[in-house]
């Protein structure tokens, strides 16, 4: 049995958390990933907090993105660590990379470059802000494109100023797209025996997520607006007094969620033991009750109130309508749906006891019975003297590399 | 040249996010998509804002590139065309409840039987085994499932969904790079498999940062809950990044340590800025509320977008907090043109998100070739390419084997 990306090689140059977690997605799914980072303390993940002091540069942020792959620590700004690079180049059937817009082609590893070297190479680059236009070269970030594409705003507490989340799911959907986009090369690749560029980028995915917002269209025989003053699928959900809410406290102070498809009115009344609401002849359309919110919105709540939350989830589910606790995420690791899925798994890491973390997110029936996680995250470096003799280099050679502080 | 996946066949039993989404992932790449609807079509069509002939802003979204069929999988005829069109395809993508495709008989095992080389995407909600595989689930009910909503939730107020559909998004994402790993797979194997992703582990994937977990072995294993986990929100006692400007919009910058002193001298502070006291950055927290109003006095002084300017400039990480619709002007946006529009019958071109991703050896074709369709609108055509008569369609159609 093998993994789909078997005998597919990676060389990453990317740090902290797009970059590497699109590197992660193709090693979880049999790539070989070499990691090249830079001198100093190498991908800049491993210095954040929570970090562990003994641990060589394993951070939590480390390990969440950095299992399956091998470290190399390689100084690609002096000539002979570019040799190095050329060399990596020549081998690789990948490269992911998420740097500054013209880095790359600075440092000697941008695309072109490396397409003369190795034609049949995918190169997945991944920036902030996409690689044309004024604004390409600034840094940015995910937190920055929550700002800068609008979901903030959306977010913003009524009267109050806007906050940022750190979730990273601009981060995540890059990385994604980009393991996708390098998944399609490879196979365009089977057809026409070359290698192509891969570009996405942290503001774009971060619209994607939001695509059915930024979607508008206008009939022809209306006037036409600009996109910003036509209508809009809703980006807020209403609230009361126009639309009875779906989100109630309950006795333990826990929140309870549920969906009120159309017809189910009477099953979910019944399930909270309000038969006559539920047979109300003048509720039985969701616009009729949006009319009265208010007024069932009062009489749910009391209800909801004489139970905690995990006990209405349960009855509601056992009536087969769509419910649940408003969690802690943390509550994740005990769903049962979590378990029996194997949603969250463990890995040895040397020096700590398992490490728990999210498990590949795509099952595939050919491989399912592989194990997706068969390196730890490496430390610093842990690999560069191996790879080097893989890739041809003498031992001799590799000592004149140390002494010139091309491998840190 | 032709698009990486021109030649690929794929049947999509997809309603409204999930399962088009990821349709639609495949038919931008060059795939053929032939979208089985049932009779009363996918529910997303009369989604509001939405229009005359099925069609709305929703479908609008995710359903270019495709041709629609209606088929009614009850009557045994509608199936048999299932299977017919399963034996065509190379892919099928399909977001149901677990066990709703058993039922209908287009589970994974059934078109297997029929096609061995199918590819078979399964999107669900909360996985395919386990005691609630059986419940129907969407993006909104996973939001308050994985952890997402308690943690957006404002203090002492009451949680808000959000109907940003992220894990719609994730969701159709990794199926199609499921989907694309299989078909890499199917050149070695020559067989197809089937692909399983869930809106839950999608949700869980997109905050893996901050549920991965790890105890160093001289230290005691506590519970996950306790144990130390990567922040999901800006201590309480940081400086904050979010201040408002003379004309009351926001501005958002991200603050790392060495750039500390060239932000106090593009805003004018600069005693602020000669001060060794503030370099380290735990010492600016330790000052965050002074901090905070000097820096909130000063940026209150000019409009944000004329910080932003004179910030950015300077290399800084930072941007006005824009609504929405001001993307549709972002200068990035235009130029990598992440904002596109395609034709549609009976509407002036409809403005949506573009492909998410470029390839390189296939950039300048990227266009879309078909609108989205109506319902039904490919249905006979389509029967007719897989070899049904016109007197078979006839009478399907008469049976209301073909909708209404």
């Amino acid at each position: 049995m093998a993994l789909p990306l078997d005998g597919i090689k990676v060389v990453e140059y990317c740090s902290v958390l797009a970059g590497p977690c699109a590197a992660m997605l193709l090693a979880d799914l049999g790539a070989e990933v070499i990691k090249v980072e830079p001198p100093g303390t190498g991908d800049s993940a491993r210095q954040l907090s929570p970090a562990f002091p003994d641990s060589d540069g394993l951070s939590l942020g480390f390990l969440t993105f950095n299992r399956n792959k091998r470290s190399i620590l390689l100084d690609v700004y002096k000539p002979k660590g570019l040799e190095v690079a050329h060399r990596l180049t020549r081998w690789a059937d990948v490269m992911v990379i998420n740097m500054r817009v013209g880095s790359p082609d600075r440092l000697g590893i941008g695309y072109e470059q490396l397409a003369k070297i190795n034609p049949r190479l995918v190169y997945a680059s991944m920036t902030s802000l996409g690689e044309k236009g004024p604004e390409a070269t600034l840094p940015g970030f995910d937190i920055v494109t929550q700002a800068r594409s609008g979901v903030m705003e959306v977010h913003r507490p009524a009267d109050r100023p806007p906050v940022n989340t750190s979730l990273f799911n601009f981060d995540m959907a890059n990385a994604m797209l980009a393991a996708y986009g390098t998944a399609v090369a490879l196979l365009d690749r089977v057809r026409t025996g070359k290698g192509q560029k891969v570009e996405v980028n942290l503001l774009q995915s971060s619209i994607m997520l939001h695509a059915i917002q930024m979607t508008r269209a206008i009939p022809v025989d209306q006037e036409p607006v600009p996109p910003a003053l036509a209508p809009a699928y809703p980006s807020k959900g209403g609230g009361l007094p126009n639309r009875l809410p779906t989100i109630y406290p309950c006795s333990d102070g826990r929140y309870i969620l549920f969906m009120m498809p159309a017809g189910r009115w009477p099953v979910f009344c019944r399930a909270l033991g309000l038969n006559d609401l539920g047979k109300d002849p003048t509720l039985q359309d969701g616009n009729a009750r949006n009319a009265r919110a208010q007024e069932i919105y009062d009489v749910l709540s009391r209800r909801f109130a004489t139970k905690p939350a995990a006990e209405w989830e349960a009855i509601l589910k056992a009536a087969d309508q769509v419910a649940s606790v408003v969690k802690h995420l943390e509550e994740v690791y005990d769903d049962p749906q979590v378990v029996a899925n194997e949603m969250i798994t463990t890995f040895d890491q040397p020096g700590f006891q398992h490490v728990t973390a999210i498990n590949t997110p795509v099952r595939l029936s050919a491989s399912a019975g592989e194990a997706r996680i068969r390196r730890p995250a490496p430390t610093l470096g842990q690999h560069t003297q191996e790879i080097l003799q893989e890739l041809g280099y003498t031992d001799e050679q590799i000592v004149e590399l140390a002494a010139e502080e091309i491998l840190g | 040249m032709t698009l990486p996946l021109e030649g690929l066949k794929v049947i999509e039993f997809g309603s409204v996010l999930a399962g088009p989404c990821a349709a639609m992932h495949l038919a931008d790449q060059g795939a053929e998509v032939i979208k089985v609807e049932p009779p009363e079509g996918d529910p997303a069509r009369y989604y509001a804002p939405s229009f005359a002939n099925g069609l709305s802003l929703a479908f609008f979204t995710f359903n270019r590139n495709k041709r629609s069929v209606v088929l009614n999988l009850r009557h045994p005829k509608g199936l048999a065309a299932v299977h017919r069109l399963a034996q065509w395809a190379d892919v099928v993508v399909i977001n149901m409840k677990t066990g709703s495709p058993e039922r209908l008989g287009i589970g994974y095992e059934q078109l297997a039987a029929v096609n061995p080389r199918i590819i078979y995407a399964s999107m669900t909600y909360a996985g395919e085994r386990g005691p609630e595989a059986f419940l129907p689930g969407i993006d909104i009910v996973t939001q308050a499932r994985s952890g997402i909503l308690e943690h957006h939730q404002p203090p002492g107020q009451a949680p808000r969904t959000s109907l940003f559909f992220n894990f719609d998004m994730a969701n159709a994402i990794l199926a199609v790079y499921g989907v694309t790993l299989a078909m890499l797979e199917r050149q070695r194997t020559g067989k197809g498999q089937k692909i399983e992703v869930s809106l839950l582990q999608s949700a869980m994937m997109m905050h893996s940062t901050q549920l991965t977990r790890a105890t160093p072995l001289d230290q005691k294993p506590v519970p996950h809950a306790e144990g130390p986990a990567y922040p999901s929100r800006l201590p309480p006692d940081a400086l904050p990044s979010i201040y408002q400007c003379k004309d009351g919009l926001y501005i958002f910058f991200s603050l790392p340590g060495e750039r500390w002193e060239r932000f106090c001298r593009i805003l004018g502070l600069d005693k602020l800025a000669d001060d060794p006291e503030y370099k380290d950055p735990i010492k600016r927290n330790q000052h965050a509320k002074g901090l905070a109003k000097v820096i909130a006095d000063r940026l209150a002084t000019k409009p944000a977008e004329e910080w932003e300017k004179m910030l950015k400039a300077d290399g800084h990480v930072v941007n006005v907090v824009r609504r929405m619709t001001d993307v549709y002007d972002d200068p990035q946006v235009i130029a990598n043109k992440m904002i596109t529009t395609y034709e549609q019958p009976g509407f002036y071109p409809v403005t949506t998100v573009s492909t998410p991703l470029w390839l390189s050896a296939t950039a300048e074709e990227y266009r879309f070739h078909r609108p989205a369709p109506l319902l039904g609108e490919h249905t006979f055509e389509v029967l007719l390419e897989m070899g049904y008569s016109d007197e078979d369609l006839a009478e399907m159609a008469a049976e209301q084997v073909l909708g209404q």
